[in-house]
């Protein structure tokens, strides 16, 4: 009985804490409106910032206003708190933004879970069609072009023609996209490679297999070892890496095409299957890195970044010998004399060969207003701000004279890579224009090169519910049997064409059919 | 948590509200469990309403239209369901069958090692991959089974043999599963029953040596019986899992080709559910994994009863 004192203390601690934990609990499920709720130490300096949001509302210039707190669910480019952009942008602007930064693989995933539990974002982003399409049709955003008259950046951001790819079906623009170049990417070849092993530019498959066979098997980089491949990949064929091949078969794998009036997917064409006989030959030759099946998209872009491919689809930022987005720095300093050249679309396959598949010329990321935020005059403020010449340009680039300065037309940075980082710079992808002030000539021309190999999209900016239901399960099963197919895990006799039933009859006809009508009427 | 709660609900109410005055600490030393369990575990469950709605995100759940068991209907149906529900215990069974004697025996073979700091540094080192997370293993194996650039590669080339990317075979991945499964959490395992072993009487073991029984047999008598009831118990508690054939692992290791031949409920309601939005959908395969999780705890304790074994209620 001596321990009985104790043991009501310890209850009673216990039971404090448990309380108190419920407490919270409790306050959390109450307040699922206030917004400082995940960012404890934030918290304090939201306070300050909530007060002033009433008067926020109105005005719109800022000055002696207190800054209006925005919540932004962006894709992960690691802003931190109180870095220089940021407190430049939030000055600017007259913001304080809390920022929910999620990588782009996860963005989906975690929105639907914000989204379900209640808690809205001010602004919005999201990079899947299959997203952007549940967002605008359940009614939750704003439409920007009822509001954007007070804000010419906005409005004048993008042409006409773009605008109208934005528009929902309802006439409302929702979305604003990044821009940026399309493609990004380019069908090039090792130059160094292929002088030192005396073969030209392929025009033809025939030729291309020729310059990918001694790519791969004639050790190129000359250090003895089997280390170098024609391509690689990252767990998907429609990730433009095999587009050189199924191109020149007349026709890409999840992609839609017009034959003959419809809209039809390239998935199931009927010369595809010729493609993956190309593709299987070429792994089993060992011509393409067989890692393509397990690597992720991180571990690719070493590969690249390292050079070990010279004969494929690449990124066409390789191009830039002023190193845009860190590619071709990494890759100089393992082959000092390595080069790239790019290469026209393949022939020999069918007679109308097509190039490589394009992004949405809405931008590979959306952004959004929310319709409810409290605070939408400064939602567009901020956009605004990062869409006129000189906020686009500060996000990027810094400040003239202190990050950067001009020759001639010419941008070059007075910071490197990592300064760029630590300040926080080029990392605000809100509705920005990608800008190219401080690239080199070899990109421009890769660029002007790059569009005469592309194939647009027919359907981009179509938005009907099935491409929701639908195309996501459609997709998966074309990358999962392609690469069976391309690996010898299927046949391709017999392989392929359970593959097109399979892909019919799990919704793929009702899809186009649906599809085709949309396209129709537009 | 079992003790008290069976001791508060006698028959007789007013025996109940003595037994309640008499352990008032105890019971109140309860609250905070309960609490837990109530806040995070039960009150949860109540979302489960979405299986039989056609859920929306931006109607919420009581907005929600109702649709009876469309989604069950759905479920069954579906190619994918039975494929589903084959992988996970094709692989919860096999991850048991050769996953759960690995820790007794080390258990019974560390027991055995009489330098204490031998012992320690190899129980250390064998328990050390269950700190891991799964997507650092998976980089490293990755890495490791490398046919190009991975020790697997150097192996393959000095072997002569025809270099396979093992963690992108439809055949060998259903393996790789296992043994990594087991390799990470074996030594974790074995940290409970090394536990019941030190409480063996020793005296048992020299009565056994007096009586003529060598190593083997006084392994058989002696110490296998003296633990029998916690493998019973682990093992009830392993059966409770058998439904969760391990999500992040999973998770780490599908690729487009291996994903049809090692998808298990969870990878597929996370794809289904958070991929997609169909989360009525997700709601609907969650809940009948967890019914028929039920039934199996429920009957693996009816078994090891009629075992004469205590069981865990």
């Amino acid at each position: 009985m001596k321990k009985t004192p104790n043991l009501y203390k310890a209850a009673a601690g216990a039971l404090t804490v448990c309380m108190m934990a419920g407490a919270l609990a409790g306050c959390g499920k109450a307040g699922d409106g206030g917004s400082g709720g995940q960012a404890p130490s934030q918290a304090a300096k939201n306070e300050t910032a909530k007060a002033g949001e009433a008067g926020g509302n109105q005005e719109t210039g800022g000055g002696g206003e207190e800054p209006v707190h925005l919540k932004l669910f962006l894709t992960n480019k690691n802003i931190v708190d109180g870095s220089y952009a940021k407190q430049m942008i939030e000055e600017a602007t007259n913001t304080k933004l809390e920022i929910i930064q999620v990588p782009t693989k996860e963005l989906d995933n975690k929105l639907n879970i914000l989204l379900a539990s209640g808690d809205r974002p001010d602004i919005i982003q999201c990079e899947t069609e299959t997203m952007e399409s549940q967002l605008l049709s359940s009614g939750i955003l704003l439409p920007i072009n009822q509001y954007w008259d007070n804000y010419p950046n906005i409005k004048n951001g993008r042409d006409e023609a773009t605008w109208d790819l934005m528009r929902y079906t309802d006439g409302n623009i929702y979305s604003i996209g990044i821009k940026n170049p399309n493609p990004l990417s380019e069908i090039a070849y090792r130059k160094d490679w292929l002088d030192k092993l005396g073969l030209e530019v392929p025009a033809t498959l025939d030729e291309y297999y020729e310059v990918a066979r001694a790519v791969a098997l004639d050790d190129p980089d000359g250090n003895g070892v089997n280390d170098t491949f024609a391509f690689g990949g990252y767990q998907n064929v429609d990730t433009t890496w095999f587009d050189h091949i199924f191109g020149a078969y007349g026709a890409l794998p999840n992609y839609w095409m017009v034959k003959d009036g419809h809209i039809e997917n390239g998935s199931i064409q009927p010369s595809m299957k010729d493609a993956l006989i190309y593709l299987n030959k070429m792994y089993q030759d060992g011509l393409i890195d067989p890692e393509f099946v397990t690597d992720d998209a991180k571990r690719w872009q070493q590969k690249v970044k390292s050079g070990i491919y010279g004969a494929g689809v690449t990124k066409i930022h390789i191009f830039d010998h002023n190193n845009w987005s860190n590619y071709y720095e990494p890759f100089i300093q393992a082959y000092p004399e390595g080069e790239h050249v790019y290469g026209p679309v393949l022939k020999g396959g069918c007679d109308n060969p097509v190039g490589i598949r394009m992004a949405s010329e809405r931008g590979w990321l959306r952004t959004f207003i929310s319709k409810d935020s409290k605070n939408i005059d400064a939602c567009l403020r901020l956009i605004d701000y990062l869409m006129s010449e000189e906020g686009n340009r500060f996000a990027q680039y810094g400040v003239e004279g202190e990050h950067y300065k001009w020759e001639g037309d010419v941008l070059v940075r007075l910071i490197d890579d990592q300064q760029t980082n630590e300040l926080d710079l080029n990392k605000f992808f809100i509705g920005n224009t990608v800008l190219f002030d401080h690239s080199s000539p070899e990109l421009f021309d890769a660029f002007e090169h790059s569009h005469t190999i592309c194939t647009p999209n027919p359907v981009d900016g179509i938005f009907i519910d099935e491409l929701n239901e639908l195309y996501p399960k459609l997709k998966e099963i074309t990358n999962t049997r392609y690469i069976e197919m391309i690996v010898g895990e299927t046949p391709i006799e017999g392989g392929f064409e359970s593959f097109v039933e399979e892909w019919k009859s799990r919704g793929g006809d009702e899809l186009t059919k649906a599809l085709d009508e949309a396209y129709q009427a537009k | 948590m079992a003790g008290p709660k069976a001791k508060s609900l006698p028959a007789n109410g007013s025996k109940a509200r003595r037994g309640l005055k008499e352990h008032k600490t105890l019971y109140l030393l309860m609250v905070p469990g309960l609490l837990y369990f109530i806040l995070f575990r039960y009150l949860p469950m109540f979302g489960l309403v979405i299986a039989f709605k056609d859920y929306n995100i931006f109607k919420g759940i009581w907005a929600s239209d109702w649709v009876g068991l469309e989604n069950f209907r759905d479920l069954i149906s579906s190619g994918d369901f039975w494929n589903v529900m084959k992988n996970t215990l094709k692989i919860s069974f096999t991850k048991i069958l050769i996953g759960f004697p690995i820790p007794i025996l080390l258990a019974i073979l560390l027991n055995e090692i009489r330098k204490v700091r031998f012992k320690k540094v190899v129980q250390t080192c064998i328990y050390l991959p269950h700190f891991l997370s799964w997507v650092v293993i998976g980089g490293i194996m990755l890495n490791l089974f490398s046919p190009v650039f991975g020790l697997a590669g150097q192996f393959f080339k000095a072997t002569g043999m025809e270099a396979v990317n093992i963690m992108a075979k439809k055949n060998t991945i259903f393996w790789v599963v296992i043994f990594s499964d087991i390799w990470k959490e074996a030594g974790w395992s074995t940290i409970v029953f090394l536990a019941a072993l030190t409480q063996v009487d020793l005296n048992l073991y020299e009565a056994a040596r007096m009586d003529g029984a060598n190593k083997v047999q006084q392994m058989v008598h002696i110490t296998l019986p003296a633990i029998s009831s916690i493998v019973i118990v682990m093992l009830i508690l392993r059966i409770g899992k058998i439904m969760n054939a391990g999500f992040e692992q999973i998770l780490v290791l599908q690729n487009p080709i291996t994903r049809d031949a090692i998808d298990i409920f969870d990878t597929y309601v996370y794809r289904e559910g958070l991929g997609r939005g169909s989360y009525s959908f997700a709601a609907t395969v969650d809940m009948f994994k967890s019914v028929i999780a039920l039934i199996l705890v429920g009957s693996a304790n009816k078994i090891s009863r009629w075992f004469g074994e205590e069981g865990i209620v």
